[in-house]
């Protein structure tokens, strides 16, 4: 017995039960250079017992030879050198790291000095290999009695985890600094390798290929150290099989020195063994752009941490190629716009000399021939000809300025003059018409003397009046000049016209840019006048600024030097009468002219139309007086015409006198020809009105724009009378024929909107059931389905999981929540074959799918099966649409089917990859969050919800432990500060010491202290809250502490919620001081309370309760009102109520954890039970439940339907939910409460049933529907992590009293 | 853990039906036993008529109700029960071919 042999306070430690200590005790002492124990100088003796009985890993080094002891904690550094290295010389056990440490050791021993170690890098071996390790640790002198160093203390933590973590985390940073700046994809893969080559701990090597074009995927770039290797033997990614990589955690290759002879090379020693083979995919289109080759440190595992690590480079690098591409794109684009500026400039010059000539010889004459010429209409004639002539020749001129300004070819004609002289001269000639108006003109010009060019000054004044006279209606327009005080001169124009809005003010100098949706006298111009303006006054030195009320007016204002220091003329022009009869003045006085033709439009009464049987009417509509007269002219010799002078005044008259066809002219004032088109298409009554639409934009692109917009001929200026003639001629003579073409085009359009409908409807979509809900919405009102479902392929690909919507039999629903691909169902085959089915009565189907018509055929007779195909060609599901009677589908029908499940399919996919964004964070936070032990103590449920905003998953934690077979129960929620990442490393570091913590110390307050002591070694952990309850059953209490997290609650069976307000403490590792061993005595304070059976605890992170810009105390209100309905709710039920019942409008805005817990136990209004998962708990479960029954006075016949549902519930869960885990838990809670029974079986499985399995599937069916008639309600939730079925029971008068 | 029945013949219509078995079962059938009690029943049906009286049966789960179709589906068995059982409903929700009294029951088997 060599325990015996113990000195008594080393026993004592020893019989602590540790490994350490019993290997210690067991090894002989007696044979060993350091003697018998008993026979220890007391200091070492002391120190043993100090480390067998410390949690904290130790290790001494004991004697001239520093003989290795050490403890339970210090194992793990050891690894397979335990246990022989007890008793062993320490540096003969660590032979790698010697080196390092012996200098240490002696030192210690020599000079009595401790020495501190920090994160220090020790390469120990294990399994035969080096591992990358660090520690901190400290040697401290071991004193014998005479002042003799008689061995070495040494604490040690292992900060591997942490060291690695933060190194890696630092390279993700610096490559998304490295990549922001990147402009090209070139640029990001070589910042990507450039920077990987600085990181070689974890990335030895990296490689990356891309997708050249032709379906393979070329090396692009790689580190230096293997660029000349890789570039003769993996040139492309064929090399490492990288067609094959699946998409989550890529491949590894693990004979990578095999394949590539030479890499070992590179490396003196300790190259790459394997690399992981990552597919580099594109987020936005999930199509694989190339592959990243990242060869592994040998001296680290392939954990989690490291493959997790690999996966956020691949990201980075991908997001880095897409941005890049992305700029590049951008640059081309903007490059190729200067492009056509310049063609643009080059045209406008060479057309506009062009149109010069001929435009002089077309004046000339005309003109000679007015002077000449006596008979009246020949006179209006050529006075038409004359006038336009000009105004075609003032427009060429402004091109042409514009043009020579553009190429830089114009030059000022600087004349010293009075600008506020000339300026009012030249606003003067607007006088008259603004008088015909009705309009002031508020002349306001100070002398000012400058230098300007008064040809271009006269062209800037106009202009701009020009362009207010246009869009006012009423009220003034002024013209102001004034010298500025520092040299310049500034004038202004100011309108109380309709004014510009504000997104437009930016683009009013751009050229040919036209105010859109903006009322003016008309729609003529060519667009350039405002941006010659800024050209001309640009040309003076000077500047034109604008600013504008949309409704109250627009003010110009132009900025010009007064002197310039170029080469002046000093002759002072005096300016010219001549301007009066300015063309900008005489086109101005068109537009009132256009405007008065109103009276044209009053005039006609629909009364005053004679509709001759062979004379249709023509509605002419143009704004321009002179052309609309000419074509009244040409239509009016054939035809009676009614002309408008812009779209409004047109469509109110096409309204009245339902007019043959109506011409007009694409661009009108008020509504323009494409609007009026929209107008009279929209309205039944007209709709079958031709329409020709006149412009003189030619191209092709116009021209389909109009015939887009619904216009039956589009006519381009110039046109020729004979032309027009005939073609209104042919297009009234083809009307009636044209009317059936158009009711055809009607249903076209109508199925178009309602496609459109359909699509923007489904396009709001988030889940797969709001899919189903719009499918039967108003948008597909006219196909009046009955019923819709969605089957959806699930990973693996051999089942859908089906959403139904509509009106069909409930237990068909339970029958066919999930559908085999291979089963003999209609949606199934549609899967395999990618085909649809057209079926008008399931009776007339084949003998194949003879169940499921028979188990449908209460609610479904006719469907119609579309396969889902996704973008990638693949189908991911089937759509089926149901009615609950037979039906014939016309061929435009079926045809809309497949545009329906077009539709759907993209939304389909929409919400899948939103979904798929949802479940990487929650899977996230599951791998690091323990789902507890299966307590069959406790119906116990959680849930981890992250916030809106997917990227701030993170930081909160819940832990569920069973305290070994004392049956207490350890429960803990926490939150770190921050998110992401790091926050998720720290959570789940606390989160695993809390519970050690747990399993190691007995009460509340003692596990926050050893959580908090952990805390403050880890970085990142300050500020963190937590709360831990400990609950024991057997006693009904529980004991907790909080460490500054929100107070857990407690809500008995009757409906109390008490707030656990007690066992407070500050937040864990705030402040930098060490706390001494009496302060922490204070702390040792934590709340009691009794936990009753059927009583409700609920514990959550301040996600739950915090809103943005709420006091936390309005957020405590909520919870308790909300947890007041709780005490009869199933937990799982709780979760999911405290969860949506207390979310604020946009969601929650952090994370949320929730563990919902209530005891096993009964009172006179609740049963609560859980039981592991297998059937032959079932005759246990239902004695217990009946007895229960019984003593609650539940008349027999309720008493035993509610034991058959529960019956058969956890007989669904036992054999096919849970089927693969027979350890796993069911619970059952049962609540009595305004005399309805409500039970309630949850279990961890998901009753994924294989349905073509028939034989199980009809024992199942009948299962269901005994559930589903024995009760009055029946809700079965089934989610990812379990299925919860719910049957109420109404008790009514059969409840026999309760004596 | 299997739920627990237990089969009696009863003498009641022995006089009138010399060749036919009244057996009275009570407890319960559930998911657990269906199948053992089908072989029982199977067993002593294979030597003549059966009546099965499940009045005083106290639970029936579906597994129970399957095993009672397959047993009266292979012939020569009929089930009695009365209206006063709760069991009584869920065999009517399950279709199950099934009498209001044993002398019914026996009148079908004799037919």
């Amino acid at each position: 017995m060599p325990g015996t042999r113990l000195p008594p306070d080393i026993a004592a430690a020893v019989a602590l039960g540790s490994e350490a200590g019993r290997t210690f005790a067991e090894f002989n002492w007696d044979d060993h250079p350091l003697g018998p124990v008993a026979e220890w100088p007391d200091a070492l003796r002391t120190v043993v017992t100090v480390a067998l009985a410390s949690r904290f890993p130790v290790v001494l080094w004991l004697g001239d030879d520093l003989t290795m002891v050490y403890n339970d904690g210090y194992i793990p550094m050891l690894a397979d050198k335990h246990p022989q290295a007890m008793g062993m010389p320490g540096l003969d056990v660590w032979w790698e790291i010697r080196d390092i440490i012996e200098p240490m050791l002696a030192g210690v021993v020599e000079t009595g000095v401790a020495t501190w170690s920090d994160d220090l890098l020790l390469m120990l071996v294990d399994r035969g290999r080096p591992w990358e390790r660090y520690f901190t640790f400290t040697y401290s002198p071991i004193f014998l009695h005479e002042g003799k160093v008689g061995g070495v203390f040494c604490a040690v933590f292992e900060t591997t985890e942490r060291v690695v973590g933060e190194r890696r985390l630092q390279v993700l940073n610096t490559l998304g600094a490295a990549l922001v700046d990147a402009k090209s994809v070139d640029e990001t893969l070589s910042a990507t390798v450039k920077m990987c080559a600085e990181q070689p701990a974890d990335l030895p090597f990296v490689a990356l290929y891309l997708e050249d074009g032709t379906g393979g995927q070329t090396l692009r770039a790689s580190t230096p150290n293997v660029s000349v290797l890789l570039e003769s033997a993996a040139p492309s990614a064929q090399f490492w099989g990288a067609r094959a990589v699946d998409e989550a955690g890529g491949r590894v290759i693990d004979d990578l020195q095999e394949r590539l002879p030479g890499l070992a090379d590179v490396w003196r020693q300790g190259g790459p063994e394997r690399a992981l083979v990552m597919p580099l995919t594109d987020p936005s289109s999930t199509v694989a752009v190339g592959t990243a080759v990242i060869g592994l440190n040998p001296h680290r595992p392939l954990d989690d941490q490291y493959q997790g690590f690999c996966r956020l480079l691949a990201d980075q690098i991908i997001a880095g190629i897409t941005s890049a591409g992305a700029y590049e794109a951008e640059r081309a684009r903007a490059e190729s716009l200067a492009e056509l500026d310049r063609a643009k400039t080059l045209f406008l010059t060479n057309v506009s000399h062009e149109l010069r000539t001929p435009l002089t010889l077309i004046l000339g004459p005309a003109e000679d021939a007015l002077a000449l010429g006596d008979d009246p209409e020949l006179r209006e004639l050529l006075q038409v000809v004359a006038r336009n002539g000009r105004r075609l020749l003032r427009l060429v001129n402004s091109l042409l300025d514009f043009a020579r300004i553009e190429a830089g070819r114009a030059s000022t004609q600087l004349v010293e003059t009075d600008v506020g002289e000339l300026t009012a001269d030249i606003a003067s000639a607007f006088g008259d018409i603004c008088r015909r108006a009705g309009l002031d003109l508020v002349i306001d010009c100070k002398p000012a003397v400058g230098q300007v060019d008064p040809y271009m000054w006269e062209t800037i004044v106009f202009n701009l009046l020009s362009n207010a006279f246009k869009f006012t209606f009423d009220g003034s327009i002024s013209v102001q000049v004034a010298a500025g005080p520092d040299g310049t001169i500034s004038m202004s124009v100011s309108d109380t016209g309709v004014g510009i809005p504000e997104g437009e003010l930016a683009r009013v100098f751009e050229r040919f840019y036209r105010p859109l949706n903006v009322e003016g006298r008309s729609m003529e111009g060519s667009g350039i006048g405002l941006a010659l303006v800024q050209n001309l006054v640009e040309l003076h030195g000077g500047s034109i600024s604008v600013t504008s009320r949309p409704g109250a007016g627009t003010t110009f204002t132009v900025t010009v030097p007064a002197m310039s220091h170029t080469h002046v003329h000093t002759a002072h022009t005096r300016p010219s009468r001549a301007r009066r009869d300015s063309i900008y003045v005489t086109e101005a006085a068109q537009w009132l002219e256009g405007a008065s033709g109103e009276v044209v439009g009053d005039a006609l009464s629909a009364a005053s139309v004679d509709r001759l049987p062979d004379r249709p009417i023509v509605l002419v509509a143009d704004d321009n007086t002179d052309l609309r007269a000419h074509l009244e002219r040409i239509i009016g010799s054939r035809w009676s015409t009614v002309s408008a002078s812009d779209g409004q005044q047109a469509l109110e008259l096409i309204r009245r006198i339902e007019p043959d066809l109506v011409i007009a002219d694409v661009m009108m004032p008020k509504l323009d020809g494409f609007e009026l088109i929209k107008a009279i298409r929209a309205d039944p009554r007209l709709e079958s009105i031709p329409v020709m639409i006149l412009s003189a934009r030619a191209g092709l692109e116009a021209t389909g724009e109009g015939f887009e917009a619904g216009a039956d001929d589009y006519i381009l200026k110039p046109f020729k009378s004979t032309e027009l003639l005939n073609r209104v001629a042919a297009r009234l003579k083809v009307a009636i024929r044209d009317q059936d073409r158009r009711e055809r085009e009607q249903l076209e359009v109508a199925r178009a909107a309602v496609l459109v409908e359909l699509g923007s409807q489904l396009s709001a979509a988030t889940t797969e059931a709001e899919i189903v809900t719009r499918l039967l919405g108003p948008a597909l009102s006219a196909l009046a389905m009955d019923a819709v479902a969605i089957g959806v392929v699930q990973e693996g690909g051999d089942l859908l999981r089906m959403t139904y919507g509509g009106s069909l039999a409930p237990v068909l629903l339970d029958l066919y929540h999930t559908i085999s691909v291979d089963a003999p169902v209609p949606m199934a085959k549609a899967v395999r074959t990618a085909r649809s089915m057209v079926v008008p009565d399931t009776m007339q189907l084949d003998e194949t799918y003879a169940a499921v018509v028979s188990d449908a055929a209460g609610s479904v007779r006719a469907i119609v099966v579309e396969p889902l195909v996704a973008a990638d060609g693949v189908v991911a599901g089937a759509l089926c649409l149901m009615w609950a009677a037979p039906r014939e589908f016309s061929d435009a029908e079926v045809d809309l089917f497949k545009e329906i499940a077009g539709i759907t399919a993209r939304a389909l996919e929409r919400v899948r990859r939103a979904e798929r964004d949802r479940r990487v964070a929650v899977a996230l936070q599951d791998r690091l969050l323990d789902w507890g032990a299966h307590s069959m103590a406790a119906a116990i449920s959680t849930t981890y919800r992250p916030a809106s905003d997917i990227m701030r998953v993170g930081g909160d934690w819940y832990t569920i432990t069973a305290l070994g077979d004392t049956g207490k129960i350890a429960l803990s929620v926490g939150d770190v500060v921050g998110h992401g990442l790091p926050a998720a490393m720290v959570m789940s570091e606390l989160r695993s010491a809390l519970a050690v913590a747990a399993l190691a110390a007995g009460q509340p307050g003692e596990v926050l202290d050893l959580l908090e002591d952990y805390a403050r070694q880890v970085p990142g952990a300050s500020c963190t809250t937590a709360a831990y309850v400990l609950v024991d059953p057997a006693e009904g209490t529980v004991r907790y502490a909080c460490a500054g997290h929100p107070y857990p609650v407690l809500v008995t069976s009757s409906g109390d919620v008490r707030l656990l307000e007690d066992g407070r403490r500050a937040a864990l590792a705030v402040g930098s001081s060490l706390r001494t061993d009496s302060d922490r005595r204070q702390h040792v304070t934590q709340g009691l309370a009794p936990l009753e059976p059927g009583s409700l605890l609920v514990l959550y992170t301040d996600g739950l309760i915090e809103r943005r810009g709420e006091s936390i105390d309005s957020g405590f209100d909520r919870l308790v009102d909300a947890a007041r309905t709780c005490a009869a709710k199933p937990v799982g039920e709780v979760c999911a109520y405290l969860l949506s019942a207390l979310a604020g409008h946009g969601g929650y805005d952090d994370d949320v954890a929730l563990v919902a817990f209530r005891p096993c136990g009964s009172t006179s209004t609740s049963f609560v039970d859980a039981f592991a998962s297998q059937v032959s708990e079932i005759p246990g479960v239902r004695s217990r439940l009946r007895t229960w029954l019984e003593a609650q006075h539940v008349d027999a016949e309720v008493a035993y339907e509610v034991l058959v549902c529960v019956g058969e519930a956890v007989a669904n869960a036992a054999e096919h939910g849970n089927r693969f885990d027979p350890n796993k838990t069911v619970t059952l809670e049962v609540f009595l409460s305004n005399g309805d029974i409500t039970a309630t079986v949850t279990d961890a499985g998901r009753w994924d049933a294989d349905s073509a399995d028939t034989r199980r599937l009809a024992s199942r069916g009948r299962g269901l529907t005994l559930i589903h008639g024995l009760c009055d309600d029946v809700v079965v939730d089934r989610n990812p992590l379990g299925t919860r079925v719910t049957t109420r029971h109404r008790m009514g008068s059969r409840v026999r009293g309760t004596a | 853990m299997k739920a627990q029945f237990a089969i009696e013949e009863v003498s009641a219509l022995q006089a009138a039906a010399p060749e036919l078995r009244v057996l009275d079962v009570r407890g319960e059938i559930d998911t657990t036993n269906a199948e053992d009690f089908e072989a029982v029943i199977t067993e002593r049906a294979s030597s003549g008529v059966v009546v099965l009286d499940l009045t005083s049966i106290g639970y029936c789960d579906s597994a129970a109700f399957a095993a009672l179709d397959r047993i009266i589906g292979r012939g020569g068995v009929a089930v009695a029960m009365g209206p006063e059982n709760p069991v009584h409903r869920a065999a009517t929700l399950m279709g199950l071919r099934f009498h209001d009294s044993v002398e019914m029951a026996a009148t079908a088997l004799g037919g």
